[in-house]
């Protein structure tokens, strides 16, 4: 049982990290439609950018800068793509394929600049351990699961509480109906690939000080943020508990089963989730006789998602 | 008579060119090599720091006046049929005769080319046993896995008393090797591994893993993962409260372990080649010059890459460019000093080396004389 | 020179795969992210038959081919009826599937450690061990499957499947039976893949999980969007030509060796955007379906619905 509760602690907590990208990318994705393959190689070069200028000015100021250039190059980087390439392109596929090669060149030439070595950027107080007799957490843990839960509390907040939330909100649900109703739906999406941007460089920095960074590693955190967003099928809360869902099955699997084959039973257990929602969907259309409401219950559906 | 000419012309213009070792203008003779390994993608920073090794091997030959070797680089970004490729064109367009590699995937794939093509394929780092099958074309100038493995079971289970262990490997064909050969000499010997868990190659966070073996309670942790990987590990042992001794291979001991782990490495105890930068002038001047180029010290397997340069530069330079005069010169001597380690080759052409047990303490591996 | 033959085989190789993509891609409309581990599927299953089955490769190719249309037809199933994001995701998921089971599952495929030794066909009492003699195997398989994609891209068959990209609702009025068409492409372009998948395995004596990873996905989308989709003689061009450029790339003076596999992927990424920004049709659009020649006048078109009101006139 020990054991359980500890990697059910480790599982979440893996979860969260993932879920602050996770929630970057469906922001942009619910609101653009746009599959931003990018995103990931973008968040890791900022990152990359934040360790450069800290290890160039050093200091707090040197940190200062850092930030803002990590965060002020992302989104600029994300706006420019989606202003000068995929508002250009407008059909779905072209999109996709201009996102991948835009993926592939941030990735290599940030490979192409920087060391293949792990860069990784210490800070001692982050990494004290906690103890919490159940189970050993470190700080730096703990601020990156307080963060989720702020961004996500205020993400909710956001969407249903302020004026420009709501705006927001009927952009994802209803883009025509938004405008047509004076929403500047074009803003709309801007502020997204703004926030988004901004999520993916915190996620980015997260793993600058947890883990290191390597170029190749934005293909990973992308892959992990598309699948959680398909799957929160257009609602942030969604997309917030699959994030940690997905960390504590992971390492609850390992509880069982060899922990060789976490990633083959996520993957396998997406693709079957994403299999029987769509036959569910199928089946609840097609029906003679509609289905009891607790049982149809609708989430926000966008974009056929 | 104009066509005989130019007959004589180009024979002696080819032979002046490159069917060496040939003559530089100075009186040096010169030779060429190839070399793949990982250059980009993943692990490329091994790739790298074999690049250096390599590069300082190169200055050295020349300065001692012993030949102007040239070097030709391929990128196998850890994918066999680019590794394959890579000696193809290595062979065909600079038609050098030894060819110097890592990577297990790569060595059992280039192996049976190298046979057809008759050119030397030497092994500096891979460890797979099943290299050992593959002919007289390949020579290996690193210990094998099994024989690591072996002297490892013995050094835990004879030496320090460790009955019972949790192991954790990186999942590729190093550390699958590793596992193996260690789980089979360690059972022989009347050991237990309780617990078995692996890692994805870069994959850094090693909790869950680490976690499940704990649960076990085994007497020791044993790691045969990459770097830095098993640095990771380590640190996040130690993190979850681990007490128990901690047992690595070689890679354990790489600077970029130091970076992401400090001092958790501290007491981390294994057995590998004796690469001391201190064992003679050559492995200190070595150490130097490479630090100079990298920035950082180098590891077992970048010194085992230089040796690698310097025996297939010296073996040209004494019997020529004949590949099996090569390879016959390079499996036949005796007590060769490189910087790494004494090389003695086997029957199969694989070093022999005994191994040493380390201790890892202040940042740095020591060799303690009583275990 | 057998440098040469090697990159040529690897094209040969590669062109089988992204044309079937194409297939897929440019004349079907779908994207399948999972080429990669379907070659993979292909490749282990001619290599362990080789290997443990006593099978000659070339009949196990036959087989891998078989068994890689299956699994594309099964997975098709179950996929039906997805739109376009949730089906693509499906299929970054079973590529990630299907390639941790080839690393994962060590009983059967020895995992990273590979599967070495593969022997080479022989046919009819003919030994295609050397490089030469497999070099003629491997091109005369190609030129068969190559010719039989470009017969198809220019059949009926290739019409009703334009037809269900450019209008699925439209052709299912018509009486066509787009799931058919739909399973019948995917088994196509998944027999390919496979097939060229057991002709890698007998090029390189091995295989490996790392030869099948996405990234081997992503480069066939570019052959495929670079040299033009539903234009599959594009995408062996494109093939040539790219292979070309990365090999070109090593010849740049100066450049550090270990920057050579970025600048690949950086021009790779260059092309793709480049491609899809300035030339969307690729580098060789698709060809119309029919020749033009006969119908030489052009008709201006009447406003509003006043065509009604006028006889039917040869168009």
């Amino acid at each position: 049982m020990n054991l359980l509760i500890e990697l059910a602690v480790t599982g979440a907590l893996s979860g969260v990290k993932v879920g602050i990208s996770a929630l970057g990318f469906a922001i942009i994705f619910y609101a653009t439609k746009e599959m931003h393959f990018a995103y990931g190689a973008i968040s890791v070069a900022a990152a990359y950018l934040c360790y450069w200028v800290v290890l160039s000015v050093v200091g707090p100021v040197g940190v200062i800068l850092a930030l803002f250039a990590a965060f002020g190059f992302a989104v600029l980087m994300s706006v420019a793509i989606h202003k000068f390439v995929y508002l250009r392109l407008r059909s779905v596929m072209p999109v996709v394929m201009a996102s991948l090669g835009i993926s592939l060149l941030v990735e290599n030439i940030v490979q192409m600049i920087g060391s293949p070595d792990t860069q990784v950027l210490v800070y001692d107080n982050l990494l004290q351990v906690v103890d919490f007799g159940f189970a050993r957490v470190r700080v730096l843990e703990l601020w990156i699961a307080a963060l989720f839960l702020a961004i996500s509390f205020g993400l909710d907040f956001f969407l249903n509480r302020t004026r420009i939330g709501q705006g927001f909100a009927a952009t994802i649900e209803d883009p025509e109906m938004a405008e047509l109703v004076g929403i500047r739906t074009a803003r709309m999406r801007i502020g997204a690939y703004c926030a988004g941007a901004a999520l993916g460089t915190l996620s980015g920095l997260s793993m600058l000080i947890d883990t290191g960074l390597r170029p190749s590693q934005g293909f990973v955190l992308l892959l992990y943020a598309l699948i959680i967003t398909i799957m929160g099928r257009g609602s942030f809360r969604a997309v917030a508990i699959w994030a940690v869902l997905f960390g504590l099955l992971r390492s609850v699997w390992s509880w069982q089963f060899p922990t060789e084959f976490q990633e083959l039973a996520m993957f396998a257990v997406m693709m079957g989730y994403l299999i029987g929602r769509d036959a569910w969907d199928r089946y609840k259309r097609n029906r003679l006789t509609p289905l009891p409401a607790s049982v149809s219950a609708s989430s926000v559906v966008t974009g056929g998602v | 008579m104009l066509f005989k000419k130019l007959l004589i012309s180009s024979v002696v213009a080819l032979s002046v060119l490159g069917l060496g070792p040939s003559n530089a203008a100075d009186g040096l003779k010169t030779g060429k090599v190839g070399v793949i390994v990982q250059l980009s993608g993943l692990a490329a920073q091994f790739g790298i720091g074999v690049q250096n090794a390599v590069s300082v091997a190169q200055e050295d030959l020349k300065q001692k006046g012993v030949i102007d070797l040239t070097v030709h680089y391929e990128d196998h970004q850890q994918q066999a049929q680019l590794g394959l490729l890579g000696f193809e064109k290595l062979v065909d367009t600079y038609d050098v005769p030894v060819v110097i590699a890592n990577a297990s995937p790569i060595i059992l794939a280039v192996g049976p080319a190298a046979e057809e093509r008759e050119k030397v394929l030497y092994n500096f780092a891979a460890v797979s046993p099943k290299i050992k099958e593959l002919g007289p074309w390949v020579v290996t100038g690193t210990p094998l896995s099994d024989n690591d493995s072996l002297q490892l079971a013995d050094l835990l289970y004879n030496k320090k008393g460790i009955k019972t262990v949790g192991l954790l490997n990186v999942n590729d064909a190093n550390g699958i090797t590793f596992a193996d050969a260690f789980t089979k000499a360690f059972e022989a010997l009347g050991g237990k591994v309780l617990a078995h868990e692996t890692n994805e190659q870069t994959v850094v966070d090693l909790r869950t893993q680490l976690l499940k073996i704990n649960a076990t309670n085994p007497d020791a942790l044993v790691i045969f993962s990459n770097v830095p990987e098993n640095g990771y590990a380590v640190a996040q042992a130690r993190e979850m409260g681990m007490k128990r001794p901690i047992f690595a291979n070689t890679f354990i001991a790489d600077p970029e372990n130091f970076k992401v782990a400090g001092k958790a490495l501290d007491g981390v105890m294994g057995v590998t080649m004796r690469f001391d930068p201190n064992r003679s002038p050559a492995a200190n001047s070595f150490a130097e010059k490479f630090k100079a180029k990298a920035n950082r010290d180098p590891s077992v397997s970048e010194a085992l890459a230089y040796d690698a340069a310097m025996l297939a530069g010296e073996a040209m330079a004494k019997v020529g460019d004949d590949p099996k005069a090569i390879r016959d010169y390079m499996v036949s001597v005796k007590d060769w000093e490189g910087v790494s380690t004494t090389f003695n080759f086997d029957e199969h052409g694989i070093l022999k080396v005994s191994l040493s047990p380390f201790v890892i303490a202040d940042g740095k591996l020591t060799f303690p004389t009583t275990n | 020179m057998r440098f040469l033959l090697t990159t040529a085989m690897l094209i040969e190789i590669y062109a089988i795969v992204s044309m079937a993509l194409n297939l897929l891609l440019g004349v079907a409309g779908r994207y399948s992210a999972y080429e990669a581990a379907m070659m993979g599927v292909g490749a282990y299953t001619a290599s362990l038959l080789a290997l443990n089955a006593g099978f000659d490769l070339y009949t196990a190719c036959f087989i891998a081919a078989l068994a890689a249309a299956c699994l594309a037809i099964v997975f098709q199933v179950m996929v039906r009826h997805m739109d376009f994001f949730t089906f693509n995701v499906s299929s970054f998921a079973l590529q990630m599937v299907l390639y941790e089971t080839l690393l994962k599952w060590r009983d059967l495929t020895e995992g990273s450690v590979g599967l070495f030794g593969i022997p080479r066909p022989e046919i009819f009492g003919v030994s295609f061990n050397t490089l030469n003699s497999y070099m003629v195997l491997t091109t005369v398989s190609a030129a068969v499957v190559i010719g039989f994609l470009l017969y198809l891209e220019r059949s009926q068959y290739a019409l009703a499947l334009r037809g269900m990209r450019d209008g699925e609702k439209a052709i299912e009025s018509l009486g066509k039976n787009t799931f058919l068409l739909k399973i019948s492409v995917f088994a196509i372009a998944g027999a390919a893949t496979g097939f060229a998948g057991g002709l890698l395995a007998g090029l390189t004596r091995s295989v490996h999980p790392s030869m099948f990873y996405i990234y081997l996905s992503i480069v066939f989308t570019i052959f495929v969007v670079g040299g033009g989709r539903g234009n599959l003689l594009g995408t062996i061009i494109a093939v040539v030509l790219l292979t070309g450029v990365e090999q070109a790339i090593t010849l740049i003076p100066g450049l550090p060796v270990s920057q050579i596999g970025a600048l690949q992927r950086v021009i790779y990424g260059a092309i793709l955007l480049g491609v899809v920004m300035w030339r969307p049709g690729g580098l060789f659009p698709e060809r119309p379906i029919f020749k033009r020649t006969q119908y030489k006048e052009i008709h201006p078109v009447d406003q509003g619905l006043a065509f009604l009101g006028q006889k039917k006139v040869e168009v």
